[in-house]
């Protein structure tokens, strides 16, 4: 596996453009639907670009979209951070994180919950068209938009046709357990069907246990269980699968709480 | 003997008190109105009355009549129970008839209202793997009162995270609610970060560090917004062979 040494910027997400105009936050004014909507522009700086422009468009508008990724493979996307990363002095183990490259995106604003699909549709199409480590489709869930990988560089920068890890059938036995005990008992199953390393990550923890949940699966898609997990809380929740640049992971299955229901027109 | 000159009824009276529940879910209230009528000559008398117990929107939440015959006194009450009731005014109204002649209404109101605790004292109550447990002590008695926390912003910065990394920033309390136990206590809240991002953020090199938000503490009033009571600061955090965590200035370490 070849690194690439370059150093990545900072994975965050500048907005560029607020523009959209105050007449669209009243549309019963007037005359109000003549006028055009300046576009939006955000922009997912390199490292995991598309995952902060997701999470840029989960704030604000108040849709759940969830993200997932697999472990990168191919060596030009990785980048060496240790030397930015870590803050021991250490050089070894070296930390590499998936390198891929920034983009800015523009669109229209969103007015309804079916412009978030053609919105998102818009914006895989332009980060595979700006090189990214992967292939995403949109997959409709009971109330999010899941976005998935489908096709994934493999070492030798191929793309492949993949299955994303929540696409993993899992089986978990029935009884009832807090969500977070489920939570890890999709992920131990995940890890166990996939030889991938993969845990929960920063969880609203508290909710979590305190949410009781009876439920089980069998050869089911781990997406699924998650989705009815997370659902049985009675919170918005939307959850990020991130994976470090190692085959076998780690990986991380993060989840975070939504703003109020509804998609919030700007 | 003259009606007019004969019987009296006293002043209903009516109390609010809180029965906790059996699950701590909710919590109870018992109401009761009670009432009497009399004729202090000891003559006899034919005594009726109506007795309702109206809510803080005056609607009938209970209801009882009855009669006594030939009797010098009569004294009864009408209870009933009620789950987590609204703050405001209850009135318990007392019609009376003496030998078929109505004799006039009594009244009685109580008013509840749930006062908000003057703050909660914090103690460290054991590790559960690497994350530190308090338990809380409400100051007064709030016993099946829930109490919840929230993001009034302001946290950060968390020096574990890094945005390459797979983890996010943990800059915010996510979210919890409690219901007080019957010792007054509340918890557990958990403070610090999983075993697995623990393992992670060292085998990064990013150990130490950590991470500090505010936590809001609110407390519930059924029929109104919830009340704060308490802003706490919690921080979290690790070297490369402990763990740690604050809450409200208690602070715990370990070995982990």
């Amino acid at each position: 596996v070849t690194i690439q040494k370059s150093e990545p910027g900072r994975r965050k997400v500048a907005i560029v453009g607020l523009a959209l105009c105050a007449v669209w936050m009243s549309p019963v004014l007037p005359g109000a639907a003549q006028q055009e909507a300046r576009p939006v522009t955000i922009r997912g700086d390199a490292g995991r670009p598309l995952a902060g422009v997701i999470s840029e468009l989960e704030k604000r508008h108040h849709v759940v979209i969830t993200y997932e990724e697999l472990p990168h493979t191919f060596g030009p996307d990785i980048w060496d951070v240790t030397s930015q990363v870590r803050k021991d002095g250490k050089t070894e183990p070296r930390v590499l994180v998936p390198g891929g490259p920034a983009f800015t995106f523009d669109y229209a604003g969103i007015k309804s919950d079916a412009d978030v699909d053609l919105v998102l549709n818009r914006l895989l199409a332009a980060t595979q068209a700006s090189g990214s480590s992967g292939a995403f489709k949109v997959v409709r869930g009971s109330e999010a938009h899941h976005v998935v990988p489908f096709k994934w560089k493999n070492a030798e920068g191929d793309f492949v046709a993949t299955r994303s890890l929540l696409d993993t059938e899992i089986s978990v036995t029935g009884g009832t357990r807090s969500a977070l005990s489920m939570l890890e008992a999709i992920v131990g199953a995940i890890t166990s069907a996939r030889g991938v390393n993969v845990s929960v990550g920063v969880v609203p923890m508290n909710r979590l246990k305190q949410a009781q949940v009876n439920d089980a699966a069998v050869n089911e898609p781990a997406r699924n269980v998650l989705e009815r997990t997370l659902r049985a809380t009675g919170l918005r929740l939307s959850w990020q699968l991130f994976c470090d640049a190692r085959p076998a992971g780690p990986c991380g299955l993060s989840v975070h709480t939504v703003g109020a229901k509804g998609v919030r027109i700007e | 003997v003259d009606i007019d000159d004969g019987p009296r009824h006293g002043p209903a009276l009516i109390r609010a008190l809180p029965i906790r529940d059996a699950n701590g879910e909710v919590v109870t209230w018992g109401f009761g109105c009670y009432f009497a009528i009399w004729d202090e000559n000891e003559n006899l008398w034919d005594f009726t009355y109506e007795a309702r117990l109206l809510n803080t929107t005056n609607t009938e939440v209970a209801y009882h009549t009855s009669w006594a015959s030939q009797k010098p006194a009569f004294s009864s009450q009408l209870t009933t129970s009620l789950n987590d009731p609204v703050e405001g005014t209850y009135t318990c109204k007392i019609k009376w008839w003496v030998d078929s002649t109505y004799l006039g209404e009594g009244v009685a109101t109580v008013n509840l209202s749930y006062t908000t605790p003057s703050g909660e004292t914090t103690a460290h109550d054991g590790w559960n793997g690497p994350y530190a447990l308090f338990r809380q002590t409400m100051i007064g008695s709030y016993v099946g009162r829930v109490v919840e926390e929230f993001d009034p912003g302001g946290g950060g910065p968390d020096t574990c995270y890094d945005s390459s990394l797979i983890y996010p920033e943990w800059t915010a309390i996510t979210g919890g609610d409690w219901t007080v136990g019957s010792d007054n206590k509340w918890g557990h809240d958990n403070v610090g970060w999983g075993d697995t991002l623990t393992q992670y953020y060292r085998a990064n090199g990013r150990a130490p560090c950590q991470t500090q938000f505010y936590q809001d503490m609110k407390i519930n009033r059924p029929g109104n917004s919830q009340a704060t009571y308490a802003t706490h600061l919690l921080k979290a955090g690790m070297t490369s062979n402990t763990v740690w965590a604050e809450r409200a200035g208690v602070y715990a370490s370990r070995t982990w």
